[in-house]
């Protein structure tokens, strides 16, 4: 062919163009990859590659298989290129049109619109009237491309591709962009430096930039402190308006969290992310009410839940929270009123009750909190929070017999001694009954002054805070009254709740009282109640007894051995003994009153000087009582 | 450390390019975590002509966690602690708050912000919060009186 043959200058020329192109000048032909990149990205929607006849029978196989694999719209801003391929006939170009062939790595360009841009050579080879043409065509085929070949102007909007090239073209995207973005500088906000883009990362969700260093840096800090919040894009600004415009500011706040497989694309750890990812579910976990709590106490875990399922292996694919939380939003809301209030309106139903524990994978009841019954088994909500038998007895037996330090609340339990305590745990003074602070110095005047609750009371409950009448309020009159109250009202509120079973409760607990009913008849041959009000006229009207209740006073208790019941009332008794008591001089007697006062202070004195002394323990006032166990109640 | 590198940077920056009204130096030499500040509070502000000396200490892990500011001159705001320390804790300067990015030049833009309008409902001192929203005069009377007094 001859050396001045149109087709070689052409080739030459387009050659000079575009250095890529590859030309087989022995065949005049030549390939030329072309890049798409749409100014506007491209909405590509990837659909379920049988749905193409009837897309709603997909989606109920879709979500039959389990999978959320539905249709998806991607925008995609780099797609595979246009390879085109050029072959000069024999006559070109005055007699002969180019030929031309256009594929796309993926076949991702439908071959109606391949072979429309194809027969574009022709028509635009005859609009110029048959001259070289390459360079125009090669251009308009850019300019396409620049429009995303129109395929947006399309009866659907967007391009319609099977599901089975998504991964391929999203990760062509990717690449690209990334390859973009590491030829870019950017200057990084943290550090101030200019930084390559190599080492640099960009939030896929803001686009803000910033180094790789600084990024590791500060996410790895914030995962060891534990701040899950601070995991978030660090530009000031970043999700602010957002936030603000909408009025939702927190579920902005945890949204703008950044996803794992952000972190693991930044370079940290995966052990580091990993912890990253615990500690959001956890805190999601603790924050959902609808969470059900193992019931073994040594466990505690989560309940395996649907809507937190356990992290997976692989980091990058953890979808619980990030991917779905856009959903959620609208999702939530509904489902809002359902989670919080179910438990207690409406019954869950009987195939729900199946709870397994992720942890130790207990299979219990989330309604009883017992092992797993079966479906058909009847059982009663119990609350989570609820203690266990055990514990609240012991919770009860704290509440009924201690008195909390007024300083650090360490329950206290006196088994001896005078209601002058000192703290084991902070060293406080204080008062058991009332729990009043008491001078370190002197605590005792507390004790002494008249008008005040405790007057006189020090050796109340000598023999210890136990097996006291439940009746009895005295012991629990100061500190723990309120206490006291409040167990009543709940208690009067579970009775409220669960009739049958507090009737039965009721009824053992008459059976108790009156069992010890009759116990104290036998101990002390008159009710204790009466005891009681004895001793509150005693210390109130000290000074103008009734006669009657003076007679009643002056009963003998033939028992020697002092009933625990009663210990209250002895308490009382043997402070206010005379102080001669002790000396054999058994005899029943009373006292004049004015006597009886000398006598009490003498007695006190006594116990103070040996306070002072530290050696009150040594003032056992069981000696008091005498060998023939006969005492006197005044 | 990139936080000293950091702050070396940011130094030079209001050396060359100081924040309007701010003198900045170092406390001690060697020292690039303690900034001292001669704040000029802003003209239509009721703290007009008074000099603020306010410090900075920019903690170890700068600018992961926020600096902490002092007014070491006394001042009548509700917003600044009416104690020895002056502490100045608002937006940006809140751990939950602070990003790495935010910089002592912008910090010190939102004090300078934040002289000329008060912010009450995010107050530190209570009092003078009240005040400053039900009784402006008499708190602008003692504002001005303390310019004069500490603040010349």
């Amino acid at each position: 062919m001859a050396e001045d043959d149109e087709r070689v200058e052409e080739l030459g020329a387009l050659e000079a163009i575009f250095p890529e192109l590859k030309t087989d000048h022995d065949h005049f032909s030549a390939t030329l990859e072309l890049a798409v990149s749409p100014s506007e990205p491209l909405l590509v929607r990837f659909v379920p590659q049988t749905s193409r006849s009837s897309s709603n029978v997909t989606y109920a196989k879709a979500c039959m298989n389990g999978s959320a694999y539905v249709e998806r719209d991607v925008a995609l801003s780099h797609l595979p290129p246009l390879s085109l391929t050029v072959t000069l006939p024999d006559g070109y170009p005055a007699d002969a049109s180019p030929k031309v062939h256009l594929t796309t790595d993926q076949a991702w360009l439908p071959s109606g619109k391949l072979r429309e841009l194809e027969s574009d050579a022709k028509r635009l080879w005859e609009e110029y009237g048959g001259c070289q043409i390459l360079y125009t065509y090669v251009d308009h085929l850019q300019q396409a491309a620049e429009r995303g070949f129109d395929l947006d102007q399309s009866a659907d909007g967007c391009l319609i591709l099977t599901a089975t090239a998504e991964k391929e073209l999203v990760a062509f995207d990717a690449t690209t962009k990334l390859a973009i973005f590491n030829a870019g500088t950017y200057d990084c906000g943290i550090c101030l430096e200019p930084k390559k883009g190599l080492s640099c990362y960009k939030m896929p969700r803001c686009g803000h930039v910033f180094c790789l260093q600084c990024l590791q840096d500060f996410y790895n800090n914030a995962i060891t402190e534990g701040d899950v919040g601070g995991i978030r894009c660090l530009d000031p600004a970043c999700g602010k308006e957002a936030g603000n415009a909408d009025g939702r500011k927190r579920k902005r706040k945890t949204e703008r969290t950044l996803h794992p497989r952000e972190l693991l694309a930044m370079g940290i750890e995966e052990a580091k992310v990993r912890r990253y990812v615990e500690m959001k579910r956890k805190k999601k976990l603790e924050t959902d009410k609808s969470t059900v709590w193992c019931p073994r106490t040594w466990c505690q875990g989560p309940a395996k839940s649907a809507k937190y399922p356990p992290i997976q292996s692989d980091l990058a694919a953890y979808v619980a929270d990030e991917a779905s939380s856009d959903e959620s939003d609208a999702e939530t809301a509904p489902n809002a009123q359902q989670t919080n209030s179910p438990a207690k309106d409406t019954p869950i139903a009987l195939a729900d009750r199946l709870a397994v524990c992720e942890k130790c994978t207990l299979a219990f009841c989330r309604v009883c909190y017992m092992g797993w019954h079966g479906e058909f088994a009847r059982c009663f909500p119990r609350d989570p929070n609820e203690l266990s038998v055990e514990e609240k007895a012991s919770y009860d037996y704290i509440r009924m017999n201690t008195s909390p330090c007024p300083t650090c609340s360490s329950p206290t339990q006196k088994t001896m001694g005078c209601n002058h305590m000192k703290c084991f745990q902070c060293n406080t003074h204080f008062c058991y009954l009332c729990g009043a602070w008491l001078d370190g110095g002197n605590p005792y005047i507390h004790f002494n002054k008249q008008g005040s609750q405790c007057f006189q009371r020090l050796w109340e409950l000598e023999e210890g805070d136990q097996g006291q009448d439940p009746g009895d309020q005295r012991g629990f009159a100061g500190a723990r009254g309120w206490e006291q109250l409040a167990l009543e009202v709940a208690r009067e509120a579970d009775e409220r709740e669960a009739e049958a079973a507090a009737e039965a409760v009721a009824h053992e607990a008459q059976e108790e009282v009156d069992a010890r009913a009759i116990e104290h008849v036998i101990a002390l041959q008159e009710p204790i109640v009466l005891a009681m009000a004895q001793i509150h006229l005693n210390e109130q009207q000290a000074h103008e007894e009734q006669p009657r209740a003076a007679q009643q006073r002056r009963r003998r208790n033939p028992f020697p051995a002092r009933p625990p019941a009663a210990g209250v009332a002895q308490a009382v008794r043997r402070h206010e003994r005379p102080n001669g008591a002790g000396n054999g001089a058994r005899v029943r007697r009373r006292p004049a009153v004015q006597d009886e006062d000398e006598r009490q202070q003498a007695e006190l004195q006594r116990f103070l000087e040996m306070a002072q002394r530290d050696e009150e323990d040594g003032w056992d006032s069981d000696e008091l009582d005498g060998d023939d166990g006969r005492f006197v109640i005044r | 450390m990139s936080g000293n590198k950091r702050i070396m940077k940011e130094f030079a920056d209001v050396q060359s390019n100081p924040p309007p009204g701010c003198k900045i130096t170092l406390e001690n030499e060697g020292d690039m975590n303690l900034w001292n500040v001669v704040m000029d509070a802003p003209s239509d502000s009721i703290y007009a002509g008074g000099h603020f000396k306010i410090a900075i200490k920019l903690p170890k892990e700068y600018p992961f966690k926020p600096p902490v500011l002092n007014f070491k001159t006394k001042l009548y705001h509700p917003n600044v602690t009416n104690d020895e320390n002056g502490s100045m804790c608002l937006g940006m300067l809140r751990p939950d708050e602070w990003k790495p990015p935010n910089k002592i030049a912008d910090v010190l833009k939102l004090v300078r912000t934040v002289l000329a309008s008060p912010q009450p409902d995010d107050a530190v001192e209570q009092g003078i919060a009240e005040q400053y929203k039900n009784d402006r005069k008499a708190f602008e009377k003692t504002a001005k009186d303390w310019v004069g007094k500490y603040a010349k």
